[in-house]
């Protein structure tokens, strides 16, 4: 008995360090990830060598006994949505009960990995349309409002019988502006600075196309032009307006007024906007720095450095929607990105901050 | 049992291992290059390739990967794009063609 339970010592001992030996091969080949994150075009969350070794350290340490439970289908070294190192427990289907939240001060975080389409949240869309995760009983973003309208509303220029959202109010020098996309306000490009930009857009009024009194709640000021031979950051522009005009909280059931600091898109990132046409929907963005080819009826633009967000329940965003806001999903709603396109599954979004530079402008926020 | 134990534990080690980093396919880690530089680097033949619209950085069990978006899956797609690109795993989304969004 003293025997094999030596010799059983000697083998989980040498199991371990095996496991260790293994850990650190791989810490090898992540741990150059930290030089990696400094780039500033990637600006992913701070991630350090020593976190990353000591989660490496809690996974070797705790392994046995996590690998022990019912539901565990493996542990590893991951990060979390905000880039910071994490013991990663991977699980059968969900959660399984009485996990530490955190191993030697190291965040643990449970990932379901039985079902592997079950990780993507992108199966086939709910078949009745109208966009995922509304907001109840909330207001029609496509109704003519009150003056000073709220953000998320229907907005068009007066040349063109169409619509889009009404991303935010900002300002510039003391001005205040209705930021929305180049192609809701300017007529990608065709627009001339001054042209009146009503609320709501032709599209949606009744009769349809038809221009009612007191539609207009600005006038187009500045826009930034649509590349379609080179490369674009930003679909964007701004209109003149009033706050006795245009407000700077969404209508009810949205989140209020966006904070007037900005935060850089992250992967795992929780987002909401609201807009014309799918009202207040939440998701998550998927990826960034992406490069994206997207139709106009003037043709094919190439962008850059993009921000992808795909829905929680059905589309994040359906057309109508381009010029929405896309904040933080939390009581912050910190601006993220100007969503101006889509697929069938998956939101694209201008960088704010790339957004608010080309223009000037500071979002004019809580 | 206990040797069972001893092997799972050597087993998770190597596969968590193998799930917290791309499949290097035979690339040694320290030798792996940003995800930012292999984007710069393939981005314009990704995106060449009939049926990508889009191409930027994903991440997948915490670990880092090249998205790549098209219209739609055919086999031309699945034969052109890579399994894997420097070490990072290529994750393909089916979104559909990117439009502006107007009504």
């Amino acid at each position: 008995m003293p025997r094999s339970r030596s010799s059983t010592v000697v083998t989980l001992r040498f199991a371990l360090i095996a496991a260790l030996a293994v850990a650190a091969g791989c810490n090898d080949s992540t741990s150059p990830a930290a030089p990696r994150e400094t780039t500033p075009s990637l600006a992913r969350g701070g991630q350090q060598g020593p976190d990353l070794h000591a989660a490496m350290a809690a996974r070797a340490k705790y392994e046995a006994r996590i690998m022990a439970r019912h539901g565990v289908e493996g542990i590893g070294v991951g990060l979390l949505d905000d880039g910071s190192p994490a013991v990663v427990i991977m699980t059968t289907n969900g959660a399984v009960g009485g996990m530490p939240h955190a191993l030697d001060g190291v965040p643990v975080k449970l990932m379901p990995t039985g079902p592997f389409s079950a990780v993507l949240p992108r199966k086939g869309k709910p078949g009745g349309g109208g966009g995922g995760g509304g907001g109840g009983g909330s207001a029609d973003p496509t109704a003519t409002f009150a003056r000073p309208v709220p953000i998320g509303v229907s907005i068009g220029n007066e040349n063109e019988c169409a619509a889009g959202t009404l991303g935010a109010r900002v300002t510039k020098g003391g001005n205040v502006y209705i930021l929305s996309n180049n192609h809701v306000l300017a007529r990608q490009n065709a627009a001339s600075i001054g042209e009146d930009i009503l609320q709501p857009g032709r599209y949606d009024t009744s009769p349809q196309c038809s221009i009612p009194a007191n539609s207009s709640i600005g006038t187009l000021a500045q826009f930034v032009r649509i590349n379609f031979s080179g490369s674009n950051t930003v679909d964007a522009a701004i209109a003149s307006t009033t706050t006795s005009m245009v407000g700077n909280a969404t209508f009810s059931g949205g989140y209020g007024a966006p904070n007037s600091t900005t935060k850089a898109a992250a992967i795992g990132m929780l987002v909401q906007k609201c807009g014309r046409t799918t009202a207040c929907t939440h998701g998550s963005v998927a990826s960034i720095n992406a490069t994206v080819n997207v139709q106009y009826d003037g043709g094919v633009a190439n962008f850059v450095d993009q921000v992808v967000v795909s829905g929680k329940r059905g589309a994040f965003s359906k057309a109508g929607d381009s010029g929405s806001l896309i904040v933080t999903d939390d009581a912050n709603a910190y601006p993220v990105a100007l969503l101006f396109a889509g697929g069938q599954t998956s939101t694209i979004g201008n960088p704010i901050g790339a957004v608010l530079s080309a223009l000037g402008v500071t979002i004019d926020g809580k | 049992m206990i040797r069972g134990i001893a092997l799972t534990i050597l087993l998770v080690a190597s596969t968590a291992c193998g799930s917290s980093k791309p499949s290097a396919g035979g690339a040694r880690g320290r030798d792996m290059p940003s995800i930012a530089d292999v984007l710069r680097r393939h981005t314009d033949s990704l995106m060449a390739i009939p049926g990508v619209v889009g191409v930027g950085e994903g991440e997948k069990h915490g670990a880092p990967t090249i998205y790549v978006m098209v219209e739609r899956m055919t086999d031309t797609l699945r034969r052109a794009v890579p399994d894997s690109i420097e070490g990072y795993a290529v994750d393909v989304h089916v979104t559909g063609a990117i439009k502006a969004q107007p009504e």
